[in-house]
């Protein structure tokens, strides 16, 4: 009793005591610097506690009789509250213990690389405190052991060395989090090593083992982010109308989620509203989509907003603040009971929209027979002229129309938001002898001559003549270039149907122009069903009208039609850019969105992510639903805090980072700058402006960024360039490489930033400097950025860096590429690579 | 008796550095803290090891002196721009200039051209009584009279303002290094109506910190490309 209260009677030794308390285990060296005394003095301390204090080979731990040395001094200080005793180490001094826990992924990547040579490697690294080795790490039945091995070594922090973290981050993510761990890395060895170096096995341990100690490097410095819990809304924005919107909605009521569906047309019902008849099903298109929307509507928890459109969205999953911003109708909604008196007595006329122009209707009018909601509406561009004419105001009784009503603007709490806004029609017509007065029609147009509600009230008419065509031609895959269009084929079928029932005696023949066709031509049923003399495949397909005859010509046919129709394909929603200003997300190369890259909680919905036909929107607007509910079901949201952080102290108010943030997140309010943690996605594009170095991102530091850098750069392969990568683009193209096993020269180095944007010249500087003989940057073209323009931000400064750089400039090139082209990521790798060695 | 030996040195440099000096408040305290035992023009003993060296300018071409001067004495301090970043003699094509630190390790690094009174006054007397330099870690603007008035990119067209301002420089389409200079002058130049050239470096890389902020703000093709306007303090060479 006397010896421990003797033991206890220093306050170093008291210090001691907690300190291993608190990190379990300790090296020597760890405690001297925690402790900040010379080695004669621990010497002494230790010597003196040796019953408290015990070691192995490795670490200082506390014994038994240690641990009760502990609680006694916590009676005591219960007791005689009057003595402070210090209760944790004043000294800052964090001190890492890392395990490495390696995946051999069944032999993928331990077939490549030597795993053992890697350990020995690794085992000497500072800070690992062990290693360990799996089959496959992602495996449930490892929890148990790898919680055994991190209790008993005292691991406070992990590195992974397994596949990417693009495809398997929240897997490592829930596996951590169930052994109790909440910093990890992932060094990315599967799909950026082992992968793609299978011919150069020596050189792909050595950069393994780089990768590895880099993110052992980085993960020394990673903090615990903080997390932020927030209360999930039960109800869902749907932007867009359409098919995708109106089924989404339908089935995210039936689920008791509160719908808000927003369309920026007068009407609900979108493209296929048009369409005569929807394939597969007997009845006409109108029919099966108001069934849709009558169901909908008598919803109580649907609410539909038309003529309106997206202003601004804030927040985050589970709490997003949108304001919509509602044109108006200069009708009355609830007033009007749709007598049709104003439309009557309307005296001018505008081209039907809906008609695809093919008819007429009045400047007041209902949007088509079955709209909803069924009120008629002025369009904006004719209201100058109707406000001096007010003879629709004057005729109606019910005094519904308001020739001066405003814009309003409203604000809506929801969980999540999708988009659901469609796509556009292939329209750059005039190469293809578009014509409809001479019976050159588009698909869209066909379809109205065709509907019983169309021009023709349902016969089967040319537009020139109103004659029933003896013999029809349908030009396929009309469409920009190798972009399928997933439906045409289907569409031809159903046309050859009810041409044959409209007009039996008229003959229909299908053409291909196989330079449009997609490569390999996905033609389905087309080519079975379909009689070989009238299905044609020839080349530079032209149209020529002649004595009110139109003729097709190919390479090798030439023929004449009464009536041609051009099976249009689809083509991006141009208001994507709008969008996209809105809620960031990137597009792929034909300009449909990347689901991937859209911010948590926001989701995409119908043909808006690329080409679908009534069927497979069905299944996606299900599909979104599911993920809806599941994702919102909780009460709370648990999420990490992705924004940026802003040291006051350090911020010399030159405002270039609220010139730089695509956001506006961060903003001026009373002499200091704030961010709006809601609106700030992470990009990090405002770090490197900030020469006080006062922003830092949360969850990838500069700090953490160059001393990956130092470490690479110490890595003896020659010459060895580094590649920074975009996650959404130049990460993805190196993973795609990866899982198709394209193999690449292994001087490059990966290194992941959230946007190019993010890369500061002191890294590239810093690079060169530290030995890298080149420096490669992976980003997204300019209008796929997800960060609006954080690409061009770098092209601009990798042009200030060469000229600056001078002869030097070589060894610095940005090169965009898109999320799927891992050709041109491999190429580029080893052009690059092959440029710098010979320049040596 | 003074305890402290002090000296006072140029290499190839314009003498800027130790006249600014001359001229502080703070002189009269240093000579009764230190012993200058060498000082260009006033004073010059035959102390062969020295306490505290303030070097002045560049090495340019021979380091030889300055490795002398580095191995007599305890304690090297880089006085101005030209030992700090390497001055205006690094731009030279023929025989480029480096900062000291990068033949000799340098203890402290008092940047400036010449060193703005606050800056040099204040590190001088810190250094001698063994005391950090206390450094604005902040950029100008901090203390720029018209900070706060960027609201748009600014367009730059311009390196001298053809009237005396009335609002931020880069807004009237003035290069302005303010937003990567080191504060702590109290904008002594932007008050006389100069815009600011970046003298006392920047809180990080001066080069790195340069070439962003030229990335991020609307600069025409010529000043762009006008390398010596924005790096006439700093070599953007690699040794």
């Amino acid at each position: 009793m006397e010896i421990i209260f003797s033991i206890l009677g220093h306050p170093i030794r008291r210090e001691i005591l907690f300190l291993l308390e608190k990190e379990g285990r300790l090296s020597y060296s760890d405690l001297l610097s925690s402790l900040g005394i010379n080695t004669g003095n621990l010497n002494y301390h230790l010597r003196g506690m040796r019953d408290l204090v015990v070691k192995d080979q490795k670490a200082y731990f506390l014994s038994d009789q240690g641990e009760m040395a502990l609680e006694l001094m916590r009676i005591s200080q219960k007791v005689m509250s009057g003595e402070e005793i210090p209760w944790i180490s004043p000294r800052e001094v964090e001190i890492a213990r890392v395990g490495i826990v390696l995946c051999n992924c069944n032999h993928e990547i331990s077939g490549t690389i030597d795993i053992k040579a890697v350990e020995k490697y690794l085992s000497a690294v500072k800070n690992v405190v062990s290693i360990i080795g799996f089959e496959n790490v992602c495996q449930e039945r490892n929890i148990r052991k790898m919680k055994k091995w991190i209790r008993d070594n005292f691991i406070t922090k992990v590195v992974l060395g397994a596949c990417s973290p693009r495809t398997h981050q929240q897997v490592f993510c829930d596996l951590m989090n169930q052994v109790g761990i909440d910093i990890f890395e992932i060094a990315n060895i599967r799909e950026q090593c082992a992968w793609v170096h299978e011919t150069s096995k020596a050189i792909a341990t050595e950069k393994a083992k780089a990768l590895i100690e880099a993110a052992v490097s980085k993960v020394k410095q990673k903090q615990n982010t903080p997390i932020k819990r927030i209360k999930a809304e039960k109800s869902v924005a749907v932007i867009g109308g359409g098919t995708a919107g109106i089924l989404l909605s339908y089935y995210l009521s039936l689920l008791h989620f509160q719908v808000y569906l927003i369309e920026r047309s007068p009407t609900l019902g979108g493209k296929a509203s048009r369409w005569s008849r929807i394939s597969g099903f007997s009845d006409c298109a109108t029919c099966i989509l108001n069934e849709e929307i009558l169901k909908l509507t008598e919803n109580a928890s649907v609410t539909v907003f038309t003529i309106s459109e997206v202003a601004q969205v804030t927040g985050t999953i589970g709490s997003f603040e949108i304001s919509v911003l509602r044109h108006p109708r200069y009708v009355i909604e609830n007033k009007c009971i749709g007598c049709h008196r104003c439309v009557e007595e309307c005296p001018q006329n505008r081209k039907n929209e809906y008609e695809m122009g093919l008819q007429e209707r009045k400047v007041i009018h209902f949007p088509f027979p079955y709209s909803y909601p069924y009120v008629p509406v002025i369009s904006t561009d004719d209201i100058e002229n109707c406000r001096d004419c007010r003879i629709c105001a004057e005729v109606c009784d019910s005094k519904a129309i308001d020739l001066e009503q405003g814009e309003s603007n409203l604000t809506i709490n929801v969980g999540a938001i999708v988009i659901a806004t469609g796509c556009d029609l292939y329209h750059e017509l005039q190469e293809w002898g578009y014509d409809p007065y001479n019976d050159v029609v588009t698909s869209p147009e066909f379809e109205r001559i065709l509907a019983t509600d169309g021009p023709s009230s349902g016969r089967l008419l040319r537009l020139s003549d109103s004659v029933e065509p003896e013999n029809i031609a349908i030009v396929q895959c009309v469409n920009s270039d190798a972009l399928c269009s997933h439906y045409c084929c289907e569409l031809a079928l159903k046309y050859i149907e009810e041409v044959r029932e409209k007009c039996p005696a008229a003959k229909t023949e299908i053409f291909f122009d196989l330079n449009q066709v997609p490569n390999p031509p996905r033609m389905g049923k087309l080519s079975t069903l379909i009689p070989n003399r009238y299905l044609h495949m020839t080349f530079d397909l032209s149209l020529d009208t002649r004595n009110g005859k139109t003729i097709i010509r190919g390479a090798d046919i030439e023929k004449s039609f009464d009536m041609i129709v051009l099976n249009i394909g689809m083509t991006p929603n141009k208001d994507l850019e709008k969008l996209r200003r809105v809620t960031g997300f990137a597009v792929d190369e034909y300009g449909f969105i990347r689901e991937e890259t859209l911010i948590s909680g926001c989701y995409a919905c119908g043909s808006v992510t690329g080409p679908k036909d009534y069927h497979e929107t069905i299944i996606d607007a299900k599909d979104k639903a599911i993920q809806i509910v599941s994702k919102l079901s909780e009460e709370y949201l648990i999420t990490n805090v992705q924004s940026i952080t802003l040291d006051h102290e350090k911020c010399g108010l030159c405002l270039l980072c609220t010139l730089a943030c695509p956001y506006m997140a961060l903003y001026v309010k009373e002499d200091r700058i704030e961010i709006d943690e809601f609106k700030c996605r992470g990009c990090g594009i405002c770090i490197p402006i900030c020469s006080s170095k006062a922003i830092d991102l949360e969850i990838n530091s500069t700090h953490q960024m160059l001393s990956k850098i130092e470490v690479l750069a110490r890595s003896p392969i020659w010459p060895k360039v580094i590649a920074f990568c975009c996650l959404s683009c130049g990460y993805a193209a190196a993973d795609q490489a990866g899982t198709k096993r394209m193999s690449y020269l292994p001087n490059v180095f990966i290194v992941r930033v959230p946007c190019t944007g993010f890369i500061d010249s002191e890294h590239i500087l810093k690079s060169l400097e530290l030995g890298f003989d080149g420096v490669l940057i992976f980003g997204c073209f300019d209008e796929a950025c997800k960060y609006l323009g954080g690409s061009r931000k770098t092209k601009n400064k990798v042009e200030a860096i060469k000229n600056v750089l001078g002869k030097d400039g070589e060894k610095v090139l940005y090169i965009p590429v898109s999320a799927v082209d891992q050709i041109k990521f491999v190429d580029a790798v080893n052009d690059f690579i092959g440029v710098i060695a010979d320049a040596k | 008796m003074l305890s402290k030996n002090v000296l006072f040195t140029q290499l190839t440099g314009c003498s800027g550095c130790l006249m600014a000096i001359l001229g502080l408040e703070i002189f009269k305290d240093l000579m009764e803290v230190a012993k200058v035992d060498f000082f260009p023009f006033l004073c010059d003993s035959l102390e062969k090891e020295y306490n505290f060296t303030f070097v002045e300018g560049c090495s340019v071409n021979d380091e030889r002196q300055l490795m002398e001067l580095r191995s007599n004495t305890e304690i090297l301090v880089a006085l101005g721009s030209c030992a700090v970043l390497g001055g205006i003699t690094s731009l030279s094509e023929e025989y480029p200039n480096y900062p000291l630190k990068e033949y000799v390790d340098v203890d402290y690094e008092i940047p400036g051209c010449p060193p703005p009174p606050l800056i040099l006054g204040r590190g001088i007397m810190n250094i001698l009584a063994g005391k950090s330099l206390e450094l604005d870690d902040r950029v100008l603007c901090y203390s720029c009279k018209y900070a706060k008035q960027i609201i748009d990119t600014p367009h730059i067209s311009k390196i001298i303002p053809v009237k005396p301002p009335n609002s931020c420089f880069l807004k009237e389409g003035v290069l302005c290094m303010g937003p990567i200079a080191r504060g702590g002058c109290e904008a002594l130049c932007i008050d006389a109506n100069i815009p600011c050239e970046g003298c006392t470096g920047s809180p990080s890389n001066y080069i790195a910190s340069t070439i962003n902020m030229l990335s991020t703000l609307s600069v025409t093709k010529e000043i762009r490309e006008y390398n010596g306007l924005y790096f006439r303090f700093s070599n953007f060479k690699r040794k």
